[in-house]
């Protein structure tokens, strides 16, 4: 039984390749549907696996329907249960498959397990104590959840509902008026949800704190590339669209269209979206306008436009490479001749159509760990490309990276932040060609050996889940604006050896106990060494399936570690003898992003620091947060692999918003005379890619929490966005004490509430 | 007629003589030589109602029309000022009104007519009204193949709305109060646009109202409102399907107050754009009917076009079906067997697979009586209680997420239902010449957009929508000063640019006076009302003659100072600097009569703001 055959490494399941749609097409009929080649797991019916729940019921119609069993003998021996409309059973298959596939894609790319969003707040809009569970090891998927053209992910409920609706049609050649569409059966719909949900596991804030117009159209934008580039991984789709275009992936073809089922059954057009953009009506594409992004807000929109960016830096590699293999079969003039194009031709245009495709979706994906961590734009998301490319293909010979910086320019996509578009322009900084001394600054990492361990101990042992719940920090950071009656206070008597050991990390560290030496420090990162590899507090894993539980909770352990730990830096930070106080705070809040004033005011007098008025007179000093630290690893060029560490460093204060001429906005609701004064939550912060081996920083992206530019425009976003949705924009926003908890509850992607699309969703 | 005459003066010399009254002076003509027109905005909250005296210089009688009368469920107090309005009303009229105008069925336009202890409900002789004639959108004409569809789809459409509400309620949601969910709160919302508190709520309008039926000389109209209150209904003609349960819901108060006007009027006239109303006997006088649309697709327009995305062939952005297409999304959402009022259709239509799924019960367990209680039975069960009703994860439960549709259906029900607002330019003088006083009720952009071509004739004169909008000098601005309601420009799709559009709209008034019934108490939170860059050209274009029923000043930055607007219950001047002196001989008051203090009373709270003008 464990013998090395026994175990498969895949399960095959079949899967309609687009929509049901190309059934019962006589054209398509034999791209329409194709086998998906799904990493082995255990599977309990559902299918409920490690990553996925799926769950089939339907309380509009009050049904629930039979869990599919995918180890059934049939189901093996099938490869699944056939494609059917009329089988909810296949519908549970397709969206177990597809989903998988997509995080499958995930996690080859950023090297690393995918998580997702954890439980912080509960369905009341309250948060949730640590040390309680907010682990959440399986995505929901719901098929048909609801009884209407829509389709979601519930960052509530952590869940993917999906709907189901009579097609809104009076041409039977496009639909069956009237006739039952699935969006659940669409694998672009299901592509496109799923990304949005391992997004949100990577970093939450993109959806919660939304401060520019691109974030919510970044969302958008990302799902669309994923489903998009995952059409060219299907060989008979990608074959029968070659050779329908006689290669010319410019022409409108299925594989640049998304949902298309779905837009004609809704009367939208042939596609929901198309990343070819618009074509005219003799079906020529138009040319990009670059000043398209400027007028559009609206997130779908907007994002469509990043999406057309790459498909058209995707198109631009393609014809690079195919350029010869044209002139091959031409006789040199590259002119092909009219009719159908050789079978063989065909297949060496798909082999390279194929090739680029997986680099430009590994490009777009890997980028999202060179982003900053709050505040994006998608000039950031252009930066990051590039330099996550640059950094593991430094040698571009097909020219890559000069395809994407031409697409974007040509859609007015451009960071503001860089003199010229040349790679190296917009290659990240490197951290070690700042102004500070590297040595200095990497002074705030912990030593090497504990980074190596952080590293390693992901993947093998089981979670410190007592250790864990032992680290509460005397200092609340994580959401400064929780009371502290909400917290847990004090942990319950226990005299066990973990409580020992977390006390006496502690104690080490912290510099309220005078314990302001360099080396206390050292000893207690040693202490934690040694409580890493003694396994104290650790539980071993039962099953494979705990291994992200236990990543989580480690991740736990790691970052109120290193929060203790940098906290105590800062405590104990000396000034240079040439530095003044201004200087220090800015080169700090410049490298980091963050404001250290907080760890300065015992010793130092605060007051000298020069800081924008924005800021108004705080008596309280935000506190840093240690946001995330997850390790990853990367394969280079040359075939070197390379563990790295994400660290991300986030703070955040809440400040009065201003109108154009600088007063203070205030709301009135309706139960109550007294106008309430609007505030909004600015955030500032780094991602931090560390080296572990080495123990150094490579790169800090950093968004400047003192950056008075940043307030400027996050303040006129909001006040746009009020002008314009009003007081469904202080509730999407959280700009309205008031309204806090319903922003928490609020289906940030079901219904983007605004009156003017409605019909928001997928 | 005689009998209508000595009525009159008899009434008119006894509204007169009553020392009580304070406005004991406001019927006899200004000093103007001619008639005088009064236009009254009452100030009872969020809704309309206006009242148009016309005193000519011969008559001994005035000539009264009233424009709605109405309040939203949410305004404080809203019931008890309203009715001080009516009283107000009586006294100036003497009970006698001669047309009154209902222009769609919101309760803050129509609630008045049938509120609890409204004058409406009484007989002219017990202190209540004479109405001469009715005036409604062609929408509410019972007969009428395409309104009758219309209506009976809103009926619909308000019955889903009613269902899915009480499914939010009956899901008693342990973890989510109610009063802080949303979903229901947004849903709410709609279905409160036709309700009114139940403490405002005669208990016996529906027998008053069937009294007013059998004492009807007009039989015909009588056996049309018991069709019509079937076709408000709904659900019957509901996609066609032969077999649907029909179940009895109550009419509305807003049908019930159309109910009312229909049989209390001595005459009912349902108005068609391009239609020229002659007012009576007065020839200085005339109302062109500009709305509402008798082009579906227009009927359903919300929104102003959108800069990009495809136009149909009238040059807007194409509208999304809902349940004015019986086979929309919508149709699926209303057969949802847990909606229920699905019963008698065939299984093919209720559910999405025929013959398959287990059926869960109201308690969410898988029911029992399953006729095949089989092993394949017993694994949903056990698969539904360890993945679904997991205790700890009821945060996961997907149980109400799908009555969302309501929502949008809601959104949908609220504007078409604006979009069929009656629309009346009223014009004074010679055809073609006079002043232009535009009352729009709450027409939506496909309302505003569907006048653009009209021509009207008028002794031998042709007039169109331009000549009357740039003629206009009192503008009653649409649904309280939503961003929707009133039209600055038309996207044409011949147009290239597709940036600034085609002047039209509030963009072709000159020199006006702006009327907004709203208070922002009652709309914050929820709307944004009036909507501020359209309340800002407003203030450009009325040069700040801003008539504001909540009498707020808006500190905003382009308008230079404040918001004019009469300070005095003595008729005043009204400001106008522009070279045409196009209000010379104008006044505006407000009145002397004020609301009764609810509270600590700290600032002025008159009845109404007045407009006097001169008629030649």
């Amino acid at each position: 039984m464990n013998s090395f055959y026994d175990t498969p490494s895949i399960r095959k399941l079949r899967v309609y390749s687009l929509d049901p749609s190309l059934a019962i097409q006589l054209d398509n009929f034999e791209i329409s549907t194709s086998e998906l080649s799904i990493r082995w797991e255990e599977l309990e019916a559902g299918p409920v696996g490690e990553y996925l729940q799926v769950i089939d019921i339907d309380p509009a119609s009050r049904r629930l329907y039979s869990p599919v069993d995918l180890n059934s003998r049939s189901s093996l021996a099938n490869n699944g249960h056939t494609p059917s409309l009329s089988n909810p059973q296949f519908h549970q298959q397709m969206v177990y498959a597809v989903a998988m596939k997509t995080i499958e894609n995930f996690e080859r790319i950023l090297g690393r397990r995918m998580l997702w969003r954890e439980r912080y707040i509960d369905e009341k809009g309250r948060y949730i104590r640590e040390t309680e569970k907010r682990f959440v090891p399986q995505l929901r998927i719901y098929p048909h959840a609801l009884r209407q053209d829509n389709a979601y992910y519930s960052p509530v409920k952590v869940a993917l509902l999906f709907g189901y609706f009579n097609a809104q049609t009076n041409d039977p050649r496009e639909e069956l008026p009237g006739g039952l569409v699935f969006t659940c059966l669409s694998y672009d719909i299901v592509a496109h949800e799923t990304t949005h949900a391992i997004l949100d596991g990577i970093n939450r804030r993109l959806l919660d704190s939304v401060s520019n117009p691109d974030m919510l159209a970044f969302h958008e934008a990302l799902s669309d590339i994923v489903a998009i580039f995952q059409h060219f991984s299907i060989p008979h789709l990608l074959n029968d669209q070659i050779q329908k275009t006689r290669g010319n992936l410019q022409k409108n073809n299925l594989l640049a269209q998304l949902a298309a089922q779905f837009a004609r059954s809704t009367g939208r057009g042939s596609a929901l979206r198309n990343a070819l953009g618009q074509f005219d009506e003799y079906g020529n594409r138009q040319a990009p306008n670059p000043k398209e992004l400027g007028r559009t807000t609206e997130p779908h929109a907007r994002g469509a436009i990043l999406v057309a960016a790459v498909f058209d830096a995707f198109i631009r590699i393609f014809e690079n490479r195919v350029r010869d293999l044209r002139r091959l079969a031409t006789n040199g003039t590259g002119i092909l001749p009219d009719g159908d194009i050789h079978p063989d031709l065909t297949n060496r245009f798909a082999e390279e159509a194929t090739h680029a495709a997986e680099r430009v979706l590994r490009i777009c994906v890997r980028a999202i760990d060179y982003l900053p961590p709050l505040d994006i734009t998608f000039g950031d998301y252009l930066r990051a490309l590039i330099t996550a490319d640059l950094d593991l293909y430094p040698d571009d010979t097909v020219k890559y990276r000069i395809a994407f910086i031409e697409a974007f320019r040509a859609r007015g996509i451009f960071p503001h932040d860089v003199n010229n578009l040349g790679e190296e322009s917009l290659h990240w900084v490197r951290f070690k060609e700042r102004n500070w001394d590297p040595q200095t600054l990497n002074r705030f990492l912990p030593p090497r050996n504990l980074m190596r361990s952080m590293a390693g101990l992901y993947q093998a042992e089981g979670g410190m889940s007592e250790l864990a719940d032992h680290l509460v920090p005397k200092e609340v950071e994580e959401e400064p604006d929780v009371s502290p009656s909400d917290r847990t206070q004090t942990n319950e008597p226990n005299n066990s050896r973990s409580l020992q050991v977390a006390n006496e990390i502690f104690l080490m560290i912290n510099p309220y106990e005078g314990k302001r030496d360099e080396k206390d420090a050292d000893l207690a990162a040693n202490k934690l060494l040694e409580a890493i590899w003694t396994g104290v507090g650790s539980e071993a894993r039962k099953s494979d399936r705990d291994i992200r539980e236990a990543i989580f909770i480690n991740e736990r352990v790691f970052k109120k570690f290193l929060h203790q730990w940098l906290r105590h830096r800062f405590l104990t930070l000396k000034l240079a003898e040439n530095m003044e106080l201004n200087e220090l705070v800015h080169e700090i809040a410049k490298t980091f992003g963050i404001d250290i004033r907080r760890y300065l005011k015992d010793r130092f007098d605060v007051s000298q620091v020069k800081i924008s008025p924005l800021f108004g007179q705080q008596k309280k000093k935000p506190p840093i947060e240690v946001f995330s630290l997850r390790p990853t690893t990367r394969v280079h060029q040359d075939g070197r692999t390379q563990t790295e560490l994400l660290i991300i460093l986030t703070q955040s204060l809440c400040l009065p918003l201003l109108d154009a001429n600088g007063d203070e906005m205030v709301y009135n609701h309706y139960d109550s005379d007294e106008p309430e004064k609007l505030m909004f939550r600015h955030r500032g912060g780094c991602s931090l890619i560390l080296n572990p081996d080495k123990g150094v920083i490579e790169y800090s992206i950093v968004k400047n929490i003192l950056s008075e530019r940043r307030i400027e425009n996050q303040m006129a976003f909001y006040r746009k966005q009020i002008e314009i949705h009003g007081y469904q924009a202080i509730v999407r926003f959280g700009l309205s004490k008031r309204t806090k908890k319903q922003q928490r509850q609020s289906e940030a992607l079901a219904f983007v509430h605004s009156h003017a699309e409605q019909y928001e969703a997928y | 007629m005689a009998k209508k005459k000595t009525r009159r003066k008899h009434v008119s010399t006894e509204t007169r003589l009553s020392p009580a009254d304070d406005d004991e002076d406001e019927l006899k003509p200004a000093k103007s030589e001619g008639g005088v027109l009064q236009i009254r905005m009452y100030r009872q909250g969020l809704g309309d109602c206006f009242l148009l005296s016309i005193n000519q210089k011969k008559e001994q009688n005035a000539f009264h029309i009233l424009i709605d009368c109405g309040v939203h469920s949410w305004q404080k107090n809203g019931g008890d000022r309203l009715r001080q309005v009516m009283q107000n009303i009586r006294e100036v009229t003497g009970g006698i009104l001669d047309i009154v105008v209902g222009t769609h069925e919101h309760v803050d336009h129509l609630s008045g007519f049938v509120l609890k202890d409204s004058p409406f409900l009484k007989d002219y002789d017990n202190g209540g009204f004479e109405i001469n004639k009715f005036c409604a959108a062609w929408t509410e004409e019972i007969g009428n193949d395409q309104a009758d569809v219309l209506r009976s789809k809103h009926g619909t459409a308000r019955h889903i709305i009613d269902k899915a509400m009480k499914k939010y309620e009956s899901l008693k949601r342990t973890e989510v109060n109610l009063a802080e969910y949303v979903p229901y709160q947004q849903l709410k919302a709609v279905h409160d646009f036709h309700s009114v508190p139940k403490q405002d709520i005669p208990k016996n309008l529906q027998d008053i109202i069937g009294d007013l039926k059998s004492r009807t000389e007009n039989k015909q109209i009588a056996e049309d409102i018991e069709r019509d209150e079937k076709i408000c209904q709904g659900i019957r003609g509901f996609a066609g399907q032969a077999g649907v349960k029909k179940e009895r819901t109550e009419p509305t108060m807003c049908e019930l107050a159309i109910n009312l006007l229909r049989l209390r009027a001595k005459q009912t006239c349902y108005c068609t754009p391009g239609e020229v109303i002659p007012i009576m006997d007065q020839p200085q006088l005339r109302a062109y009917v500009l709305g509402p649309p008798t082009d579906v697709t227009l009927l359903k327009k919300d929104l102003p076009t959108k800069v990009r995305g495809e136009t149909d062939e009238h040059g807007h952005s194409s509208c999304h079906e809902t349940y004015l297409t019986p086979s929309a999304n919508l149709s699926g959402f209303a057969y949802s067997p847990a909606l229920g009022i699905d019963g008698g259709l065939p299984d093919y239509i209720r559910k999405p697979f025929d013959q398959v799924g287990w059926e869960i019960n109201a308690r969410g367990n898988l029911n029992p009586n399953s006729p095949k209680m089989d092993k394949e039975w017993k694994v949903a069960k056990s698969f539904l209680k360890q993945n679904y009703q997991v205790q700890g994860q009821d945060w996961r439960k997907i149980d109400s997420d799908w009555l969302m549709s309501a929502n949008t259906l809601g959104l949908h029900l609220d504007s078409d239902t604006n979009n069929t607002s009656l629309v009346l330019a009223l014009e004074t003088g010679n055809p073609g010449e006079g002043d232009v006083f535009l009352f729009v009720g709450d027409a939506q952009v496909g309302n505003w957009i569907s006048w653009q071509n009209l021509k009207f004739e008028v002794d031998g004169k042709t007039i169109d929508t331009h000549d009357l909008l740039k003629r206009t000098r009192l503008y009653k601005v649409g649904h309280h000063g939503s961003h929707n309601a009133t039209v600055k420009r038309y996207y044409n799709k011949d147009d290239e640019s597709g940036q600034n559009g085609t002047a039209y709209g509030l963009e072709l008034m000159e020199d006006i006076i702006a009327m907004i019934p709203v208070s922002h108490l009652t709309v914050a939170n929820r709307w944004e009302m009036p909507h501020k860059p359209l309340y800002e050209r407003l203030r450009e274009k009325a040069k700040r003659r801003i008539l504001r029923s909540d009498m707020r000043m808006e500190p905003l930055s382009s308008a230079e100072g404040e918001d004019r607007r009469p300070n005095n219950t003595e008729p005043q001047d009204i400001p106008d600097e522009s070279s045409r002196q196009v209000f010379t001989n104008w006044k505006w008051r407000r009145s002397t009569e004020e609301f009764n203090p609810m509270q600590a009373k700290s600032e002025s709270d008159p009845l109404y703001y007045e407009i006097q003008i001169p008629l030649d």
